[in-house]
């Protein structure tokens, strides 16, 4: 499974309600500089190392604890 | 108990509070916290401080110009505007240390910083630019200043717990913020309230006993209520960082902007709902005057909009009812009609305050069981917004937009899609 769509399930599943959609405006404009979203980084999808770093970082300030992915 | 004289205005038939011009409406310490997290630490690339203080300097400024044109001594002013801030739940101000250039002020209570630490814990950044903007305004109209006559700096956060107080320094200087052109009430329409469900509900005796009841600041500027620390806040605060931030969001990304803030904005209603709500619906206040009449889910339902008559959002209605679906009808709705008052027509629904409470009342009383007498935990919170069955809301008329009322149509969300495979 692809690094993105592992971030976004922990993300889900450990935060809050709320969770992803903080997630997404923490990442919003490396969103758009990719041109991508978060709802197309399925199981399938690969993006590029910076976003991954990016999300990894949005998503342990949000869970508030170290993303494992 | 202090006891207070505040020259505030019931308007009844429009379902508002108004303090020297200005609206004021009940929020809790959950809705406060959540919408200024969202603002000044989600959206981090914003750089929202300029309307967070400006904001705030706004109201104070506007309420206490229009206050102390009947006041002219600077002792009374001050009295009156910390006073004032107490009873609001806003905390407490000594402002006898400052004069028309300026000074330092120090307090230990501050509603953001004690709201943050009970909900969130340390803050790794100060969060009191309510106060901060509040006292800039406060001071240029207790001395018959323009708006903007003071910069402030908050130079220390109790939130951020390297210091016990909250303090400030406020300069005769030009503004560190932005300075807005405040809009009071805002255009307020002939209610016509519409046909509703047969319920034993007495929305009119729960307003009145609602309305009536001495709900203020104690000698720390707290409300401790119904499990949350209330505050009898600026509605034009609320709207104005709410709006800003939507539209600064809508300036540095387009389209794309708007879709990211949105549905935190609507959050912010849910957890609005769930606490103060849940809060209200749970109380010996609820069990002695509320709850004896109700027989039914759906008299829950109008239970807790009749209490919601009372909190200066507004007229609520709950036109259609059932567990399956329901329809919310609201007149003069504060965020429209501040909305129109600040930015003119809108092109599309801005009310998201009202749309996330209009679910979470449907969440609380058929998806939560709220009759059972919960725990109001985290745990509660996500079952009753994130799991299948909860209730969304959909807006169906927008009085920003240009229509007579606001109004939301509830449903239970459709499953969502498992966009996110299990690891």
């Amino acid at each position: 499974m692809a690094t993105a769509n592992r971030i976004l399930y922990w993300v889900r599943l450990k935060g809050d309600v709320e969770a992803i959609n903080r997630l997404r405006v923490k990442v919003v404009r490396s969103l758009i500089a990719h041109r991508i979203t978060l709802e197309q980084m399925d199981a399938t999808r690969n993006v590029e190392q910076d976003l991954i770093q990016e999300l990894r970082l949005a998503a342990s300030q949000i869970v508030q604890q170290k993303c494992p992915f | 108990m202090p006891v207070y004289d505040i020259p505030f205005q019931l308007d009844a038939p429009h379902r508002r509070c108004v303090v020297g011009g200005e609206p004021m409406l009940f929020h809790c310490h959950h809705y406060n916290t959540f919408l200024q997290r969202t603002i000044q630490q989600d959206a981090d690339f914003v750089d929202s401080r300029p309307f967070l203080v400006g904001a705030a300097a706004e109201v104070a400024f506007a309420q206490f110009s229009s206050l102390f044109a009947r006041v002219d001594a600077i002792a009374d002013r001050k009295r009156l505007a910390t006073s004032l801030y107490q009873w609001a739940g806003l905390g407490t101000f000594d402002l006898t240390n400052l004069d028309d250039t300026g000074g330092e002020v120090r307090t230990e209570n501050s509603h953001y910083a004690m709201a943050w630490r009970a909900k969130f814990g340390r803050s790794n950044r100060p969060v009191c630019d309510f106060a901060s903007g509040w006292l800039a305004g406060t001071l240029a109209a207790i001395y018959g200043l323009s708006a903007g006559s003071f910069s402030v700096e908050h130079r220390s956060c109790s939130a951020c717990g390297d210091s016990p107080t909250c303090g400030f320094r406020l300069t005769r200087e030009a503004p560190n913020y932005t300075v807005f052109n405040p809009v009071g009430t805002g255009a307020l329409t002939e209610h016509r309230p519409q046909a509703i469900p047969a319920t034993p509900v007495d929305y009119d005796g729960i307003l009145e006993a609602l309305t009536g009841m001495e709900i203020v600041g104690d000698t720390n500027g707290q409300i401790p209520a119904f499990g949350v620390y209330l505050t009898r806040h600026y509605a034009n605060y609320y709207n104005r960082i709410s709006f800003e931030f939507e539209r600064n969001l809508h300036a540095l990304l387009g389209a794309q902007g708007i879709e990211v803030a949105s549905p935190l904005l609507i959050e912010a209603g849910h957890v609005c709902a769930f606490n103060t709500f849940g809060g209200i619906m749970t109380s010996p206040e609820w069990d002695a005057l509320i709850k004896p009449s109700l027989k039914t889910r759906e008299d829950w339902v109008h239970g807790i909009v009749a209490a919601i008559n009372a909190l200066g959002w507004g007229r609520w209605q709950v036109t259609t009812l059932s567990e399956t679906e329901a329809e919310f009808v609201i007149h003069d709705d504060y965020e429209s009609t501040g909305y129109l008052a600040m930015y003119g027509t809108s092109d599309h629904p801005i009310s998201y305050l009202a749309q996330g409470a209009v679910a979470g009342v449907m969440n609380l009383v058929y998806h939560g069981d709220v009759a059972s007498n919960p725990e109001f935990t985290a745990e509660y919170y996500n079952r009753l917004f994130k799991t299948e069955g909860s209730y969304a809301a959909n807006c169906l008329t927008s009085k920003a937009q240009g229509d007579e009322v606001t109004s939301f149509r509830v449903r239970r969300a459709v499953a969502e899609a498992a966009l996110y495979e299990a690891v």
